[in-house]
């Protein structure tokens, strides 16, 4: 796989004649798992979403040079698997037809007629998630962890040189909050471009390999995360103090104190 | 063949064997009901009859009645049913509901209420090829407008509410129309539209209805894949490459195609879409995609089955089809509602 490189020039995304992102400028390249972090509204989710190809914007977002729009549908969603935040199903599928989904921009129609190729795939994303045992059982019935993970499978399945995650551990428990970044992280290293939206400045500072801080619709900081993750950036702009901790020269975030807003 | 054995082997292993007979069981039952549905009738014909007439053979009589009144009947009931339902599951598919139905959208409403009032003005007669075009504008012009109303996300709650106001004013027009009849002949052609019945039909209004009944469930078996991939929302599905809004735009025109030509030669015939998917969907696996096909089976046969039965129910005065469909179609309408209180009440917060 060559390493991706998303680039972004001075992009801006207007909803509703609102201005939720503006101006943002990013050269993210593979090989890294970044964590694009901020506070509620900040327009994560928003940038997200115009880096999959799924809201129009103002400025260029390039894959490996060719601009997202010139990409044709299918070769895009081949390019960029995107999990959006809530893990919905909206009916009762079994859980190897949602992961067989992942499939479907390569030509799978039909999840009871697989290539043994699309086979393996399907098969090794549910076991990189350890996901095999619910293949049968209806996705209404899972439990929060266990749909979370079925569908980052499902968007592994995609095998997609970018991979973009908005909150895959939101309402997850401790576990399976360090089960999912270890997946992405490991994803990552295979020398996948992986972002990820987060609201968990512990995990992010300890599994990034980069964090983009956005507030207000900009990216306020961008680099490696003890840079980012400085006293005077989280009281500027989530207003709060961290406490610090070293656990055998690996450093450690703890969000602990609200801060006087500024 | 080695090639297939081995792409069968790779298949996820299919953990309900018996539904490889889900479609031959079907068929053969919609088959079974359309030889019934031959035979029954002022004068009654048993199969063996009905099959010797079929070939061209046997008594003149049975032939006419065979031939002239009955298998249009048969046929338009079979096309129908299967153009309603698998339109009611299109529809579902697409607003990921299982409350979607055309007829609920006020579609054949509408349908029926452009063809009265391109008969009341002298634009089309009954047996013209204006007049299913006319009713499949009239559909489509309804659905477009609530979908537009009721916004791509929208909950259930607003989609039915719209749906209602959509009905009721193509209901209203349908009525003015009446009202307006030069002659109680005039107004008596009319309710024939709000009614819905397969009585007296011929060969020709088959062949004004069937091409836009075929291109419409091609149309829509086509876009099964986009289905499946909604069910994720449409976020992920435009992700994995779905064109979401040509798949809204060609599922509204699949529908209002169907349904607009089933009015044309039917009158509006209301809550097939409804309850046959929703018969189907546990055979499936819940699969939006693959429902389309048995639940236009299962709509076939509903409609077969529903069109006998007003034969047989013995009343002074004929009790149309479309009479019948709603009168079992209400309380399955209410059960759902009943079933699905969470979401609705959900979708009023």
């Amino acid at each position: 796989m060559n390493p991706p490189r998303i680039v972004l020039e001075d992009v801006s995304v207007r909803l509703g004649g609102r201005r939720i992102v503006g101006g943002v400028s990013l050269d993210l390249a593979g090989g890294a798992l970044v964590a694009l972090i901020g506070p509620n509204g900040a327009g994560k989710t928003t940038l997200l979403k115009a880096m999959a190809g799924l809201l129009p914007h103002e400025g260029r977002i390039t894959l490996n040079g060719s601009e997202g729009a010139a990409l044709d549908r299918r070769a895009r969603a081949r390019l960029i698997g995107y999990l959006p935040q809530g893990h919905q199903v909206h009916w009762p599928l079994p859980a190897e037809d949602i992961v067989a989904l992942g499939r479907f921009p390569h030509g799978v129609v039909d999840p009871r007629r697989l290539s043994p190729e699309d086979g393996r795939i399907i098969r090794e994303a549910m076991r990189v998630t350890g996901t095999e045992a619910l293949a049968g059982q209806s996705a209404t019935t899972l439990s929060g962890g266990e749909r979370a993970r079925i569908m980052l499978a499902r968007v592994l399945a995609v095998e997609a040189p970018v991979l973009l995650a908005d909150e895959p551990t939101a309402s997850l428990d401790p576990r399976h909050q360090l089960v999912v970044m270890e997946i992405l992280r490991q994803q990552a290293r295979q020398g996948r471009l992986v972002v990820a939206v987060t609201h968990d400045l512990t995990l992010a500072a300890r599994m990034a390999d980069r964090i983009v801080l956005m507030d207000g619709g900009t990216v306020v900081a961008s680099g490696a995360p003890v840079d980012v993750l400085s006293d005077r950036q989280l009281a500027e702009t989530y207003g709060i103090r961290a406490l610090r901790l070293d656990h055998g020269g690996e450093p450690a975030l703890i969000p602990w104190q609200v801060e006087a807003q500024p | 063949m080695v090639a297939e054995t081995e792409a069968r082997s790779a298949s996820l292993p299919d953990r309900m064997p018996w539904r490889a007979w889900l479609l031959p069981g079907l068929a053969s039952l919609v088959g079974l009901l359309f030889v019934i549905s031959l035979g029954v009738g002022p004068v009654a014909l048993p199969p063996g009859d009905v099959i010797a007439a079929l070939a061209g053979r046997g008594e003149v009589a049975h032939r006419i009645i065979i031939w002239e009144i009955r298998l249009p009947r048969a046929i338009l009931a079979l096309a129908i049913g299967a153009v309603l339902a698998m339109g009611g599951a299109a529809l579902q598919g697409l607003l990921r509901n299982p409350l979607a139905a055309p007829s609920l959208f006020g579609a054949p409403q509408s349908a029926a209420l452009a063809a009265v009032a391109t008969i009341s003005l002298g634009i089309n007669d009954t047996l013209g090829w204006g007049l299913p075009v006319a009713a499949i504008l009239g559909a489509f012009a309804s659905v477009f407008l609530l979908l537009a109303i009721a916004g791509r996300n929208a909950g259930l709650l607003l989609l039915i509410l719209s749906g209602l106001a959509v009905s009721s004013l193509a209901g209203a027009g349908t009525v003015l129309a009446m009202n307006l009849a030069p002659n109680p002949f005039a107004a008596l052609e009319i309710a024939f539209w709000l009614l819905g019945s397969l009585e007296d039909r011929s060969m020709r209004h088959v062949t004004l209805a069937l091409p836009f009944i075929a291109l419409a469930m091609m149309l829509l078996w086509l876009q099964r894949g986009g289905y499946r991939a909604l069910a994720l929302g449409e976020d992920a599905a435009a992700s994995l490459g779905v064109p979401v809004e040509r798949l809204r735009l060609t599922t509204i025109l699949g529908v209002a195609m169907g349904v607009g030509a089933a009015v044309a030669v039917s009158g509006t015939i209301a809550f097939i879409g409804l309850i046959a998917p929703h018969l189907m969907r546990p055979f499936v696996r819940h699969d939006p995609a693959r429902l389309l096909v048995p639940a236009a089976l299962c709509g076939s046969a509903l409609l077969l089955a529903a069109d006998i039965a007003v034969r047989l129910i013995p009343a002074t005065s004929d009790i149309k089809v479309g009479v019948l469909t709603s009168i079992i179609g209400v309380p399955f309408f209410l059960y759902l509602i009943v079933r699905e209180r969470r979401s609705l009440s959900g979708g009023m917060a």
